[in-house]
């Protein structure tokens, strides 16, 4: 959710804390690269005789090393060195990385798999073990390790790279590309790698970080810069071995190892923060003006139901606001409908016109930072929802057994409604012992029941199977039987057939339809599909912009009654089997995001 | 003359017991001028039988012609001659490249259609024809410098089709290209493909699983069920003389405004004991 007070998402991450250290710390850094020598470099390198081995002092902050050479001015000076291997080390890796991640794109399918399998089987070594690997065939020096650390970066980057051009290159754009012939080596230049450059970077900051530490690690073990030359992993090696009699020497450059690493992974979080990588934790929302308290007793009752007194539903002003950058916006803004017991009710409307989220609100599945606000939701003669709260004396744990248990909720998509790596059978079940009160083998049983109620062939077996086994219609059935775990006096079904083919279609609504027959459960089918809402449906509400405009028997609907005239446009831009093919099709105009 | 022909074309996955025919030995014809309505259920092959066509996989056995050249499996002047075959997709938001402006994306295909001609275009004529294509697709040409993000799904449709004319097409496979949009601009892009396609003379292959858009939309429409061609005729006479029972089937399935989809209850649904 884009939730931020400031229109710029960098000025935003670099405004949280985690951007503020970061900025404060490459700064620090930057300097001591620049300055760092300059200025101690001359304390760092004059051995003093008279001072061998001093503990910390007033004249040495961090005493001085075996040589008598100052250590903090050592720490500081080396700072340049330590800082610009790693990053000349990250830049080569990360730049082959790209490079050798990129050739399978390129290359045909056959070499391409090679190469991929080469780079799998390198990662398939420990890191610190490649690397020294190779510093010593690199040979010992700055130089090799600078090179020990970049090719071992290499087959990290050619990974990643490799991944995230899969999931780009089968996209449409990069098919359209191909089409029109446009060579492969610039469909990853231009199409692939400017849209993973974002999760690339962030990496990249990462990596950096990994290689100050393993450049370090290298000298600290001898392999890596050599006397007179040094770094802070050099530095270590030399101060370890006094560690007991002048702790100081090898504390020094190890405090800014570990400082400096994490400066390079505070930026790295900043950057993917800033890029939307890695979207933070910090919202600043808009100043949220609450509505005025509402009279206790009987709320005004306003709506030309045909659903008089007992009504399963009644909702009155819901209204459902969305932070953005410039304040508060409602996506619905004040709607009331009821829905009788056993009646089904259909809301039509385009995407974006507040259909789906009038429902999730009713069904209390709206998750921060949204505000859902009503003058009253009574469900099932319980009221859940008075102004911006439960009503005093209904308890949280109320309200979420009795949406638990009467409220049944169908969604579009089945695979991404049921988990996928648990059981079907499992699923159905679990509505069973969390408010059912049964043993998990009882709920088991009960659920094999429910699939058999809803059609499912041979519901033993397919109980024990998982989502992506059985066929899409088949998991929107197994989502139905999960709300007949309860005893539902009302099912929501969100748009529960779009995804479906026509034949599958009519076999999911006959199931919700003999479901509303034989339990008596009311419906409110939500559909952008005008035939199959006046299909099913004895009422419909039709959405546009977050109101309902227009409340309509489907019969009336039907014959062409209908009074507003977005529902007659609406009705006449639907292509049917009776269209008039000589005709344009009418049309109705976008309305302005 | 743009005449696209599939000539027994099978594509299959997979090897050895993994393999799976997605299209089986499918002949079908679009000729110039005409729109071919391919419908059929999700798996039954009409969408890879599109890709088959542009290359974005190749058939197994079989082959692709345009205008009696074989397309299918070629290289140098007929691969190039394929790209006179485009494409455009389901999937509004993947469509474009969300890193280019909709005036490059445009551009790239007026260049790949001058590459293929032999001729250079400069930069103030490449400007020039890309207004002129997204006016032509009712989208104002200062447009041209804004990100696919801020452009609404049916506005990225219309983007889709301007791209795959700045390839001067002679056949556009429209691939479900309205199944993700709302029903009022829906309407608009058919209108507006129509118009086109009325304009240039093109040969459209419309794949779509909506019956209602197809027979509004096209001249001849055929069924697809399980990688199989099962029916194919001018449409009118296929939807209300079906002569496959599958056909039928779809037919019958369609739900219609104002037809109420059940009679009172099927009465096969018995709510076993429990909590009731």
């Amino acid at each position: 959710m884009a939730a931020r007070s400031t229109g710029s998402p960098w000025r935003t991450a670099l405004l949280a804390p985690t951007g503020l250290a970061a900025a404060a710390g490459l700064a620090v850094l930057v300097l001591l690269v620049i300055f760092g020598p300059v200025i101690w470099g001359a304390d760092a390198t004059t051995a003093d005789p008279l001072s061998l081995s001093q503990p910390p002092g007033a004249v040495h902050l961090f005493g001085t090393d075996a040589g008598g050479r100052d250590v903090l001015a050592r720490t500081m000076t080396a700072a340049r060195l330590s800082v610009l291997m790693a990053l000349a080390a990250s830049v080569f890796g990360v730049l082959c990385g790209v490079v050798v991640g990129s050739l399978p794109s390129v290359m045909p399918p056959r070499l391409g798999r090679a190469v991929v399998s080469i780079f799998n089987f390198a990662i398939a070594f420990p890191g610190l073990l490649l690397t020294i690997f190779l510093s010593v065939i690199f040979g010992q020096g700055a130089t090799g390790a600078l090179f020990a650390i970049g090719v071992s970066i290499i087959p990290v980057y050619a990974r990643l790279t490799h991944t995230l051009s899969s999931s780009v290159g089968g996209r449409d754009f990069v098919a359209a590309a191909r089409i029109l012939g446009v060579g492969k080596v610039r469909v990853v230049a231009r199409h692939i790698l400017p849209n993973i450059a974002g999760p690339l970077i962030v990496n990249a900051s990462v990596t950096a970080g990994g290689a100050l530490i393993a450049f370090a690690s290298l000298s600290f073990l001898g392999l890596g810069v050599q006397p007179p030359e040094f770094d802070w992993g050099r530095m270590l090696n030399e101060g370890l071995s006094k560690i007991f009699v002048n702790p100081a020497t090898a504390l020094a450059p190890g405090i800014a190892v570990v400082l400096a690493g994490i400066v390079f992974t505070l930026a790295g979080e900043t950057l993917a923060r800033a890029t939307g990588v890695n979207p933070g934790l910090t919202h600043r929302l808009p100043r949220w003006i609450p509505r005025p308290a509402l009279p206790a007793g009987n709320v005004l009752d306003d709506v030309s139901g045909n659903a008089s007194g007992d009504a399963v539903l009644r909702v009155r002003n819901l209204r459902v606001a969305v932070p953005h950058a410039d304040g508060w916006r409602e996506p619905v803004k004040g709607v009331s409908f009821d829905v009788g017991r056993g009646e089904v009710v259909g809301i039509v409307g385009e995407s974006g016109s507040g259909k789906s989220l009038s429902c999730l609100s009713v069904a209390g599945l709206t998750d921060f930072p949204l505000k859902v606000t009503a003058d009253t939701i009574v469900f099932d003669g319980v009221e859940t929802l008075r102004g911006e709260h439960r009503p005093a004396g209904v308890s949280a744990r109320a309200v979420e057994r009795l949406l638990g248990t009467r409220m049944a909720m169908v969604f579009q998509d089945p695979m991404s409604s049921l988990n996928p790596s648990l059981r079907v059978g499992g699923q159905v079940a679990e509505a069973g012992f969390i408010h059912g009160g049964l043993t998990r083998r009882q709920a088991w049983a009960k659920a094999v029941r429910r699939l058999a109620d809803v059609k499912i062939p041979d519901p033993a077996r397919r109980a024990r199977q998982h989502p992506h086994e059985l066929s899409g219609g088949m998991r929107q059935r197994a989502m139905i039987a999960m709300g007949l775990m309860g005893n539902p006096a009302l099912i929501i079904a969100d748009e529960p057939t779009t995804a479906l083919d026509v034949t599958v279609q009519r076999e999911v609504l006959s199931v919700l339809h003999d479901v509303q027959v034989d339990s008596a459960a009311a419906i409110l089918l939500i559909s952008h599909d005008i035939a199959v809402v006046t299909g099913l449906c004895s009422r419909v509400l039709v959405m546009y912009q977050g109101e309902i405009v227009e409340e309509i028997a489907t019969a009336d609907l039907v014959a062409g009654r209908a009074r507003h005239p977005y529902t007659r446009a609406l009705l006449a831009a639907v292509p049917t089997m009776d269209t008039d093919r000589s005709q344009p099709m009418a049309t109705i105009a976008e309305v302005p995001a | 003359m743009n005449h696209l022909e599939f000539r027994n074309v099978s594509v299959a996955f997979g090897h050895g017991p993994r393999r799976f025919v997605a299209v089986d030995d499918v002949s079908l014809s679009v000729p110039a001028g005409k729109i071919v309505g391919l419908v059929g259920e999700s798996g039954s092959g009409k969408s890879t039988l599109a890709r088959a066509a542009v290359g974005l996989c190749e058939p197994s056995a079989g082959s692709v012609l345009l205008d009696g050249v074989q397309v299918s499996h070629a290289r140098g002047a007929n691969a190039r001659l394929r790209q006179r075959i485009q494409m455009i997709f389901q999937d509004p938001s993947s469509c474009l490249n969300p890193k280019l402006t909709i005036g490059q994306s445009v551009a790239e295909a007026l260049d790949a259609a001058a590459k293929r001609a032999g001729t250079r275009t400069g930069r103030a004529q490449r400007a020039a024809e890309t207004a002129r294509l997204l006016e032509s697709v009712q989208l104002p040409a200062a447009r041209a410098a804004d990100l696919p993000a801020a452009l609404s799904g049916g506005q990225r449709q219309r983007v889709a089709l301007a791209r795959a004319l700045a390839a001067a097409p002679g056949v556009i496979l429209a691939d479900e290209i309205t199944s993700a949009l709302d029903v009022s601009v829906q309407g608009s892009v058919l209108n507006l493909l129509r118009h086109i396609q009325r304009e240039l003379g093109l040969g459209i292959l419309f794949v779509s699983h909506n019956l209602a858009v197809v027979r509004y939309l096209c001249d001849e429409v055929a069924v697809m069920q399980s990688g199989r061609l099962v029916e194919h005729g001018e449409t009118m006479t296929v939807l209300d003389h079906p002569r496959q029972d599958y056909t039928k089937t779809l037919l019958q399935a369609v739900p219609r405004i104002g037809e109420p989809l059940f009679a009172p209850a099927t009465g096969m649904i018995q709510i076993s004991e429990g909590a009731r």
